[in-house]
């Protein structure tokens, strides 16, 4: 290199140097990945993402991905744990501790829910949008914030009942609340959602909250707080509504094909073909999230899935003591379940090649028994019917037998067991008591709901787990009782909220 | 200097004149084979021969010679007509005028009033690691590694402890250019290291320097001939330690029992009655023979360098590879990389480029799900098989209803799945420098840091048993690429008034940093399997992020001494970040020193048997930004989407609370030491004792999940103190043929949390706890207190989860099996009620212990006879306690796979009353094995972390075959430690992304550093090596 291009090169390098060091705008970096929220909440479409998110939360792993399936089923004497994992033991026999995954995850996932629903009830309303819209998109925040404390409720029992988004440090940490307040407040939602919401949706909105399901839901509430008068006003509402019926095959409740059906009061949408390929088990949601729930392959067959989760014996007991008119086994039994009989296929497999031993039995609930299929791949688009006109019948009966109209409760049972073809219980039981149609109640529920999260709710709610007699046949039914003890109805608060709440207090039984 | 006159110039030509002589060590008075003479201010040189002779022709009888070699401080000689001259070189390490690398620029070591220590570059070579972190472990007082024994994984280094709770690694400069990550960098190229570590030192990289900095200097070529050389060495590597696990018979013994007694039937395969009955003598898998192998590890490197009297250069090529210690592809590591150093002076000009490149490619481990591939290797079940026949991929898996355990195949998995990393990284920096005056100079630095990151990970359908099943094959890809660009503007100053010496210089420096990835996504693949994203057929998704963050600096230094004697130093840094809001973004970090070099003033002149003695002492604040970007703005997140109509519905929210005042870290630091060099320069003792205190700490306040928020909002809410004493000694000395260099260090930490934000609300970790008043991550739990020995014992004590009646009282009479295999029973642990309160509460965890060595050490040892020479190395800390996570997996008895030999002896039977190991039942319904002091080891160790041994053949051997130098060696890596750890080593990496980590996704470990989850064990390795110089 020559002397003079070189002392050049040394010039340009410095007057490089110092041009370089006046960019002014050099420290303002934005983030361009996402929007803040400064700039969020000003349209109408953010509106509508702002509500969509609130549903989101029921997809979680902490709600009805899993979670909020297994564990109120594994609590049921409809269904029993067969895991080698200890989450799925301990959710059968009450011995969930504070620190294990699921009591976190349910808790966390909720509030989650609730935080996002809070944000539209703060945000949308000062955005400029149609008016008619705006009330449904709140109307729809209120039932979904409802249904997330109506879960929390029924889990945990004693919880922060949190109305408002944190501004700061001194909105972290909010004490527990008296469970009659929290239902204030779930009441209080509900009527909220009921006369701004739809009856229906159409094309790309169907599977949004509708006044038929806050109305359901409300009189849910008041049946859970044996206030039978105003739960079977809201029950009469609905099934006068119009809006409803049963579908003619009872597993057209179960299945991807006939999803929001006319007997589909509420259901969680999943679908394995919208939206990306990675389980959203947990962590921040990304685009590369799909839709998809994992419910099928926790309760799969062994071989088709994980097989953590079976249904009872007494379960298939029970159904065995019906009949249909024809003198068949309840069509209900073969739609919820797997076992050997003649012709019995599992996934295309017949039932005796696929099981040498022929005397187990599983569930076909929400299982797609693919011929040539499986669940392996733990992804399964059927949505989970939250609420359907069945239960909401079921509902009513119970509450006017309460109300002392033992024959209502006749009619509308025998709607439920029409449909499975079964004899008309006013020919085959007439003249039922009060207490007794209570127990028919009880057995139809068992059975048409069987697998459906409720079994456990209504166990908790009917106080059986504090009739010593009543305990005792549970645990004849399902030695998983066995392990329960006072105060395990609810599940512990997890340890690390109490770690870092010091306002709250370990639920009655878990060594508070 | 000794300068002999033999004889007269004898009558040469005019033009031409020669002179011959030999050049010897100053320490060992041996030959010096080697060193480079050249004529100053010409081309014309020579070195060398192999006794330390040489004969040379100057121009001139008047020119000057210089005489230089690595290690050795270079010397000018006049040639004055001479025509011998003889003389000695002083080795660097014990000379007086020591140059050290400071940030931008040097400093002579006298000179230096800050804590910064040298690592000497021939104790970097004894390490068979490729990374850094690795060579600094145990050399540098105040400087802890935690390594991983995963191939390609970069340890993780502290100074003088934790000062953050977000990244605590140290800033690293590579000539003048920090870098974030140097695991990419070659051991080889390195010429020096320092480790700046405090305030006074660290401070002009303020905004980066809060954990301290690593300044790493790179090798240039030697004025004179072109030399060649070679470094290489071979090795095998082992994992040596073994668990104690159960073989077939003692399991299915095991596993019954633990059924039995929670009233459940037992596994079919470990029932002799069942269809489905694993014969144990049929099936006996030791899974750590089968899984663990001798891995092979080789590194080779070749140096071409040389220079004249305007230019120098070195040209270095890098080959490293590791291989897997566990049976499959992975986890691997190979590394190739190459440097081109050089620099021109042309008068007042000076240019110099350093130019890098590194490419590597890992194969990772590849483990399903749970815990860590080591712990799954310890699980499989003994009754397994490692082949099968009939399951997809040929492995073989476990059924969950006739086993009841979940148990990986390890093996089947690291073979079956593939994942590979590989990076290609480039470092570049031009550095011009413009003399203005003699004692003025303006330079100005441009460099460029660009990795490309790239991953691949491929999942073919398999079944290896419950729940390790797949049966659609996948594809991910993606590439990160990160790139930073630097320019730094610098004038610096120098002059002499009398006794007063200033130096100083300021400078400007601005930094543009971004990161960009991309990832790509497809399903559906079917033999045989083409694994590029285009072949699979369902599912093709691409995702991608940007990110970008800039830093403007103003900074400056001044450096003033009185006669050598009193010494001031003081810089400061002005810097601004984008990372925080316009209101928070600039901050300032100021830094003071003061020396006194004691041994300079005339009344110590008779103090002959110290030669130098300098206390210093150093206050100054340093900054830390490394939060993340946009962390100040909560963000929407989009992606929270829904379903309606069975069409994707897009949802958008807030999912994270944030704190939008958040802003810089400060560490403030101040240090305090002596620096002594005694009995003719042959003992050096360092001493220090610093007292950090780090403010504003970044925390993630752990906030209630009722919040609905995702994360923790990071607030400046922490302090932090962090003290202690450094020491480090050294003896060099001769005695007949024998030399020896023995040093030791010595480095004390105490930790303790100051204040951690909003209330001072404490931050639980694996097993840990972070509350004031405390140590970082110190271990926290139960105290078990003995074993229930019968039921009045059982229902005597406070409630843990005692079977209880209707009215919550304890059911007394129930004492039957059904109790005991759903309750708290004779043969559970006992756990101690610290408050009293009658019940076994999360109130009742105790501190058990810290997580921080209350010391560190380490010793070598080099011994040189003649041709021989012998290197030892021992490191090791006291103090520190583990818990031992692997052991509570294999000790629970609690049915998900096989046991530890330990609980199957000692466990609480009817028969056998243990005190110590509770019974065996499924379900654990006493929850025995909760976090407690059962988990709780001591961590402390002795290690002899490298021994070398080697032979440098006679240079009348070597000389005739045209070779310089030529060495062998044996060397030995981990070659054994003493702890009393139960695990496979007490040194274990404690990084559980799930639990841990407020700040950042939890890069750092550091909350849970106690917890040993399954670390890779390190190796023992050993190898043989070579270096051949021409």
């Amino acid at each position: 290199m020559k002397f003079s291009s070189f002392k050049i090169l040394v010039v340009v390098l410095v007057i490089l140097g110092f041009l370089s060091s006046c960019d002014g705008n050099l420290l303002n970096q934005h983030n361009p990945n996402e929007q803040t929220t400064q700039t969020f909440w000003k349209t109408k479409e953010d509106a509508i993402k702002g509500t969509n998110a609130v549903y989101g939360a029921l997809q979680l792993d902490g709600s009805y991905m899993r979670f909020a399936n297994t564990v109120p089923d594994l609590r049921g004497e409809d269904t029993i744990a067969d895991s080698p994992w200890n989450v799925m033991t301990a959710s059968g026999d009450f011995s969930l501790t504070a620190t294990m995954l699921p009591v976190r995850l349910m808790w966390k996932v909720f509030y989650e829910g609730i935080f996002r629903a809070n944000q539209v009830l703060e945000n949308v309303p000062d955005i400029k949008m149609d008016q008619n819209l705006k009330a449904r998109l709140l109307g729809e925040a209120h039932f979904l914030r409802g249904l997330y404390y109506f879960h929390l409720l029924k889990l945990y029992h004693n919880i922060p009942l949190v109305l408002h988004t944190a501004q700061g440090q001194e909105d972290y940490d909010v004490p527990q609340a008296d469970p009659d307040s929290v239902w204030a407040q779930i009441e209080k939602d509900f009527k909220a959602a009921i006369p701004v919401l739809p009856k229906s949706y159409n094309g790309n909105n169907i599977g949004r909250a509708t006044k038929g399901a806050a109305e359901s839901y409300l009189g849910k509430a008041y049946l859970f707080n044996e206030q039978w008068k105003k739960a079977a006003d809201q029950f009469k509402k609905v099934i006068d509504s119009g809006e409803y019926g049963l579908v003619d095959k009872y597993r057209d409740n179960f299945t991807v094909k006939n999803e929001n059906n006319k007997e589909s009061i509420f259901e969680v949408q999943f679908s394995k073909s919208a939206g990306g390929n990675i389980i959203g088990w947990q962590a921040p949601p990304s685009s590369a999230w799909g839709e998809t729930q994992a419910r099928s392959i926790t309760y799969a067959p062994t071989g088709f899935g994980w097989g953590d989760i079976e249904p009872s014996r007494t379960l298939y007991n029970e159904f065995k003591k019906e009949k249909t008119v024809n003198g068949k086994p309840d069509p209900r039994l073969r739609a919820s379940l797997f076992y050997d009989y003649p012709g019995e296929t599992v996934y295309g497999v017949p039932f005796d090649s696929a099981y040498t031993d022929t005397t187990e039995i599983f569930w076909r609930k929400y299982e797609s028994d693919t011929p040539g299929g499986s669940e392996i791949d733990a992804k399964s688009g059927i949505n989970i019917r939250l609420m359907r006109y069945a239960d909401v019948l079921l509902m009513y009966a119970e509450a006017e037998n309460n109300l002392g109209n033992t024959p209502v409760a006749y009619t509308y049972i025998q709607k439920v067991r029409d449909r499975a073809n079964l004899p008309d219980l006013s020919n085959t039981k007439p003249g039922l008591t009060q207490q007794q149609m209570q127990d028919q109640i009880a057995h139809e529920r068992f059975l048409e709901l069987n697998g459906e999260e409720h079994r456990f709710d209504d166990i908790v709610r009917w106080g059986w787990l504090q009739d010593p007699q009543k305990l005792n046949w549970l645990q004849q039914r399902d030695s998983e009782f066995k392990g329960y003890s006072k105060g395990h109805e609810y599940l512990p608060i997890p340890q690390s909220e109490l770690d870092t709440n010091p306002k709250l207090k370990q639920n009655p039984g878990y060594g508070s | 200097m000794v300068a002999v006159f033999l004889a007269f110039s004898s009558m040469t030509a005019m033009a031409q004149h020669t002179v011959t002589g030999s050049v010897k060590d100053a320490s060992t008075n041996k030959g010096l084979p080697g060193v480079n003479i050249l004529v100053q201010g010409t081309t014309q040189g020579t070195s060398t021969d192999a006794k330390g002779h040489y004969e040379l022709t100057a121009p001139s009888a008047t020119d000057t010679l210089i005489f230089s070699f690595i290690g050795y401080q270079t010397r000018k000689v006049p040639i004055k007509g001479r025509s011998q001259i003889n003389l000695t070189m002083q080795p660097q390490t014990i000379s007086g005028k020591q140059m050290v690398v400071v940030g931008y620029g040097t400093q002579q070591k006298e000179d230096i009033t800050g804590s910064i220590s040298t690592v000497k570059s021939k104790n970097l070579k004894n390490t068979t690691s490729p990374m850094l972190g690795d060579a600094l472990q145990g050399r540098v007082a105040g400087v802890s590694v935690q390594n991983s024994g995963t191939p390609g994984s970069a340890p993780k280094v502290k100074i003088r402890g934790p000062s953050t709770f977000g990244n605590n690694e140290p800033l690293y400069v590579v000539d003048g250019v920090p870098v974030g990550g140097i695991q990419d960098f070659d051991l080889n190229d390195i010429k020096s290291i320092q480790v700046l570590k405090d305030a006074s030192a660290a401070a002009i990289y303020g905004t980066q320097a809060a954990n301290g900095v690593v300044l790493i200097t790179t090798k240039n070529g030697q004025k004179g001939k072109v030399r060649v050389s070679y470094n290489g060495y071979y090795g095998l590597e082992n994992i040596t330690q073994r668990y104690n696990m159960l073989n077939s018979r003692q399991y299915q013994k095991l596993d019954n029992e633990e059924l039995r007694n929670a009233n459940m039937p037992l596994a079919p395969a470990n029932d002799p009655n069942s269809q489905y009955y694993v014969d144990p003598s049929s099936i006996n898998t030791n899974w750590q023979d089968a899984t663990f192998t001798t891995a092979n590890t080789q590194n080779h490197s070749l140096t071409v360098s040389g220079g004249g009297e305007n230019g120098s250069f070195a040209i270095t090529g890098n080959y490293f590879n590791e291989g897997n210690t566990i049976k499959g592809p992975g986890p691997d590591y190979t590394r190739y990389s190459g440097r081109v150093n050089s620099d021109y002076t042309f008068g007042k000009f000076k240019v110099s480029e350093k130019m890098y490149y590194a490419h590597w490619d890992k194969t990772n481990l590849t483990g399903l799900h749970l815990t860590s591939p080591i712990t799954d290797i310890l699980h499989a079940l003994p009754t397994q098989p490692i082949y099968s026949d009939t399951r997809l991929g040929g492995y073989s898996g476990t059924d969950s209803d006739i086993r009841k355990a979940i148990s990986l195949n390890v093996i089947g998995a690291n073979n079956l799945l593939e994942s590979h990393t590989n990076t290609n990284r480039f470092l570049g920096a031009v550095t011009g420098q413009y003399n203005i005056l003699d004692n003025l100079y303006y330079k100005v630095r441009f460099s460029y840091d660009h990795s490309l990151v790239s991953g691949k990970r491929f999942t073919p359908r398999y079944d290896l048993g419950f729940f390790y099943q797949n049966d659609i094959a996948k594809l991910d890809e993606n590439r990160d690429k990160s790139t930073t660009q630097i320019v730094q503007n610098t004038l610096h100053y120098e002059q002499d008034f009398g006794s007063h010496h200033i130096k100083a210089f300021i400078g400007y420096t601005q930094q543009i940093s971004e990161f960009n990835t991309i990832d790509g996504h497809a399903e559906g693949y079917s033999r045989p399997y083409f694994k590029v994203l285009s072949a699979g057929t369902e599912n093709q998704t691409s995702t991608g992020t940007k990110n970008s963050h800039t830093l403007r600096s103003f900074l400056g230094r001044i450096n003033y001494s009185y006669k050598d004697r009193y010494l001031v130093h003081g810089t400061l840094r002005r810097d601004g970040s984008s990372r925080f809001a316009p209101s928070n973004r600039y901050a300032t970090f100021p830094s003071v020193s003061i020396g006194w070099r004691v041994s300079n003033e005339p009344f110590f002149a008779d103090v002959d048997f110290i030669n130098e003695l300098k206390l210093r002492a150093s206050y100054g604040r340093l900054g830390n930004q490394d939060i993340g970007n946009y962390a100040y703005s909560a963000y929407i997140n989009s992606n929270a989407n829904y379903v309606f109509g069975n069409q994707l519905a897009n949802g958008a929210t807030q999912i994270n609370l944030v704190d939008p005042n958040i802003k810089w870290e400060t560490n403030i630091s101040r240090d305090i030491g002596i620096d002594m060099a005694l009995f003719s320069n042959k003992f050096h003792v360092n001493a220090d004792y610093y007292n950090n205190k780090a403010e504003d700490v970044l925390v993630g306040v752990p906030i209630p999940l009722s919040t609905g928020s995702n994360s923790n909002p990071t607030v400046n809410g922490a302090s932090l103190r962090n003290k202690g004493f450094e020491f480090k000694l050294e003896y060099q000395d001769r005695s007949g043929e024998l030399s020896y260099d023995l040093s030791a260090n010595f480095s004390t930490l105490q930790n303790k949390v100051l204040s951690l934000g909003q209330g001072g609300k404490p931050i639980y970790g694996n097993g840990t706890k972070t509350a004031v008043g405390h140590s970082l991550g110190a271990l926290y739990g139960y105290v078990a207190n003995g074993i229930f020995q019968n039921w009045d014992e059982v229902y005597n004590h406070a409630y843990q989860n005692q079977k209880l009646d209707s009215n919550g009282n304890y059911d007394m009479g129930a004492r039957d099996q059904t109790t005991a295999a759903n309750f708290t029973a004779p043969g559970d642990i006992r756990f101690k009620d610290l408050n009293g309160d009658g019940k076994i509460t999360s109130a009742d965890r105790t501190y058990l212990g810290s997580a921080i060595p209350k010391y560190k050490y380490g010793f070598n040892a080099d011994l040189q006879y003649n041709q021989w020479s012998l290197s030892m190395f021992f490191q090791g800390a006291y103090g520190n306690k583990i818990v031992n996570r692997v052991r509570q997996t294999v000790e629970l008895m609690d049915g998900y796979g096989n046991y530890d030999q330990y609980v199957y002896d000692h466990h609480w039977t009817q028969k056998n009353h243990s005190n110590t190991v509770p019974r065996a039942i499924y379900g654990d319904p006493n929850d025995n094995g909760r976090d407690s002091k059962r988990w709780v080891e001591d961590g402390s160790y002795l290690r002899l972390k490298n021994i070398k041994l080697s032979y440098t053949l006679p240079e009348d051997l070597t000389n005739r075959i045209g070779i310089r130098n030529l060495l062998i060696y044996v060397q030995g890596q981990n070659v054994f430690t003493i702890t009393k750890y139960k695990g496979y080593s007490p040194v274990i990496s404690s990084v559980n992304a799930s639990i841990d980590g407020p700040v950042g996704g939890g890069q750092s470990g550091l909350f849970s550093r106690a917890a040993d989850v399954g670390s890779y064990p390190q190796p023992r390795t050993l190898s043989v090596g070579m270096s051949i110089d021409f």
